[in-house]
């Protein structure tokens, strides 16, 4: 079948099977091809509407008229940058294959909430299985990008 | 009826796809089509056909319905919730935070990881023919029902009755979930365990899920789950309605009496290994030792 969507702001048609993971069609796009196939690696995250995905979790017929958004999607946005720069004061940077799941786990939880409590932390950080990064790091990450934001958004108000 | 689907190009290392693939925009139009064709695939989310092998899939024509409105719809009264079959298990854990049973929250949670729960539904995971999901023993456990529609007809089913005892679903030719109905009541005690890994179906799992509601006597509501496999359940019944009424804490013989009818049933000693059979057994001593 024939899908249109939206991928970091251009329009863009693919032929696809309908029940094959979006991952399949995407990976050639962003690059980004292994992946574990069940959603726990986190390394084919992407944003469908605004909220986190995994790709290969996604059947490819979701993508018809969605908005996609993957990391290099996300430049020139406050909150990824905020994110970024309090993943680059812990050190969760380093994990270039998690990354773009991190990123938005923290993304979809500070968009709700820029004072996240601990529960919310909790239930994302839970299922986080990559190595490279503890529970704890991604956490306080989240913590400090949210407490920089809900600053800046504070300042921008006044 | 918007039909997109079409027979796609193959690609390496996958089979031909569907047949076709049909995108309702109403619930209407699903219906009628179930109507002519009540041998369709139904998908909620698709996140978990996506962790089938290909060969389940190919060759059937699949009916989408992420995209019917009617079905995403959550309305609250003062008794229960009824959730749209196709609303994602992510955005219940949001919305339904201030009113949900925490029992039915942290059941939802056990759907998967925040990505797919942003995708999965809870329609999706109830209807699922081939395995029992521990979300859908835990919402059994606190009564919940289904909604089962089909053109011109509708109906409410327990989740008790909702599958026979070899966990077939009892769903008839053209009818589709279509809302789940969670009753609002709190359940002061609770506990879900899971061991192993539910997906994909088959492999060893087992599920503990307790609920309980206390009141100034001692216990009101008491139910416990057991489910082994996603495949064979066992339920309590009447250590359960023997429960009712006793205060708390319970007597070391009152929990000897109620372990014991659960390593009486069948499935028990049949179905469980030696692991098992403890975790289960040492899993319903500390919830019961919890009742206070």
């Amino acid at each position: 079948m024939q899908v249109e969507f939206w991928f970091n702001g251009q329009r863009r048609s693919l032929s696809v099977i309908p029940d094959v993971p979006a991952q399949e069609y995407l990976g050639e796009i962003h690059g980004r091809r292994g992946t574990c196939g069940d959603g726990s690696c986190l390394q084919c995250a992407i944003l469908l509407g605004g909220r986190v995905v995994t790709a290969c979790s996604l059947p490819a017929y979701r993508l018809d008229g969605a908005e996609i958004v993957d990391l290099d999607g996300m430049h020139g946005d406050t909150l990824h940058h905020d994110i970024m720069r309090a993943f680059d004061k812990i050190g969760i940077s380093r994990c270039r294959a998690a990354l773009p799941g991190l990123v938005f786990l923290a993304y979809q939880l500070l968009s709700d909430n820029p004072l996240p409590g601990d529960e919310d932390l909790h239930e994302f950080s839970r299922h986080l299985t990559t190595r490279c990064v503890s529970r704890e790091e991604f956490e306080r990450a989240v913590r400090l990008a949210g407490r920089v934001h809900k600053r800046k958004l504070h300042e921008q108000s006044r | 009826m918007s039909n997109r689907g079409d027979r796609g190009k193959p690609v390496a290392g996958h089979g031909p796809g569907p047949d076709e693939l049909i995108v309702p925009g109403s619930l209407g139009e699903a219906l009628q089509l179930l109507r002519h064709h009540s041998d369709i695939g139904i998908w909620g989310g698709g996140t978990w056909w996506l962790q089938q092998s290909p060969e389940v899939r190919t060759g059937r024509r699949i009916l989408a319905l992420h995209a019917v409105r009617e079905l995403r719809r959550v309305v609250r009264t003062g008794h229960h919730v009824e959730i749209g079959a196709t609303v994602p298990a992510g955005r219940l854990l949001g919305a339904g935070r201030r009113f949900l049973p925490a029992v039915a929250l942290d059941a939802i949670r056990r759907v998967g990881p925040p990505p797919v729960r942003n995708v999965a539904t809870l329609g999706g995971a109830v209807a699922i023919p081939e395995t029992i999901l521990p979300v859908t023993a835990a919402l059994q456990l606190i009564d919940t029902s289904v909604e089962l529609r089909r053109q011109g007809n509708s109906r409410w089913v327990s989740m008790g009755q909702f599958r026979d005892p070899s966990g077939t679903l009892r769903i008839a030719p053209g009818e589709v979930v279509t809302r789940l109905r969670i009753p609002l009541r709190t359940w002061t005690h609770w506990m879900i365990h899971t061991y192993g890994a539910p997906y994909p179906a088959g492999r060893p799992s087992l599920t503990l899920v307790g609920a309980a509601s206390m009141d100034k006597t001692g216990i009101d509501e008491f139910r416990f789950a057991l489910l082994v496999d996603g495949r064979r359940q066992i339920r309590l019944r009447e250590a359960e309605t023997d429960l009712v009424g006793r205060a708390v804490p319970l007597t070391e013989r009152d929990r000897r009496t109620i372990i014991a009818s659960l390593e009486d049933n069948p499935i028990f000693g049949s179905d469980l290994d030696d692991l098992g059979r403890w975790r289960a057994s040492n899993g319903l001593r500390n919830f019961l030792l919890r009742l206070e």
